[in-house]
């Protein structure tokens, strides 16, 4: 059984592992301080139940293509891929043997940049932390 | 970029320090001539049960402070480094050769100088006591 594409790429192109965990490291603190920022901001505006998750979503979108833009920006357009492993660390547009053409980038690494970082985990509960916080002190 | 960001990290947060604030103070206002209008029976109610509504100004600075306090974060983030093993070594060959993984291969000697080392060692050997008594055990 010949190897697949993501085999192939770590075979060929492999990650390091030292930078990958600095990525996300630095993804992860971003997204916990604005997490709790925006959940300061939710308990000053008095946002309640549904609409405060829907103010931390939308929050957290805008957090996060402000990040994708700082990221095409430093990598010269290249995107996410050069930064984040995506699908497992798949390079993208491998062929069978190997080869890839153009720059070496991973496949589907917008996928880190906007759900990764702990936004559904501990980002959530500093938000919750800030709202529940602010909303106690304010009123 | 490092000034700047946290210069506007640092503007964005006492904006929404100021707004926050404001909330508070709009708060005390609100349930204090609401509980002063109404007769004292139901004053405690109000009081606990008010959904105040914020003037516009306060909402609106809460929002772009916020705003100006991701794009300040987001700034200030730390570079990020390339995880393809060859984009980052030949990162690392750029910046220097502080941190080169592959240093111990890179420079290594060439050719031991066997005449070289023989002559320092005959050197060395004429240059202590040990060299008669080696060539008493020859002679012997």
């Amino acid at each position: 059984m010949p190897p697949t594409k993501q085999e192939l790429s770590l075979l060929i192109n492999p990650l390091v592992s030292e930078s990958l965990a600095h990525n996300n490291r630095v993804l992860t603190s971003l997204h916990s301080v604005t997490a709790f920022l925006l959940g300061l901001t939710a308990g000053i505006l008095s946002l309640q139940s549904a609409t405060g998750f829907a103010f931390y979503f939308l929050g957290t979108v805008v957090v996060s293509a402000l990040f994708h833009a700082l990221v095409l920006y430093r990598s010269r357009g290249w995107g996410a891929g050069m930064y984040f492993a995506g699908a497992q660390g798949e390079v993208l547009g491998l062929d069978e043997r190997g080869i890839v053409r153009g720059k070496m980038v991973r496949r589907a690494a917008w996928r880190d940049v906007w759900f990764g970082g702990g936004v559904l985990g501990e980002a959530l509960s500093g938000f919750v932390l800030g709202w529940a916080g602010v909303g106690g002190v304010l009123r | 970029m490092g000034f700047f960001s946290r210069l506007l990290t640092l503007f964005g947060l006492v904006l929404l320090a100021h707004a926050g604030y404001s909330a508070h103070e709009h708060t005390l206002l609100t349930s204090s001539t609401s509980s002063s209008r109404l007769n004292p029976l139901h004053s405690t109610t109000t009081t606990t049960t008010t959904t105040t509504h914020l003037p516009p100004d306060i909402i609106i600075e809460a929002l772009v402070s916020l705003i100006v306090v991701s794009v300040g974060l987001v700034l200030g983030t730390e570079k990020l480094k390339p995880i393809s093993w060859s984009e980052w070594a030949g990162q690392i060959e750029r910046e220097g050769k502080g941190r080169h993984p592959y240093r111990r291969l890179e420079e290594r000697y060439g050719f031991w100088d066997v005449r070289a080392k023989r002559k320092e060692f005959a050197d060395w050997i004429r240059g202590t006591d040990l060299g008669e008594a080696v060539e008493a055990v020859e002679k012997k």
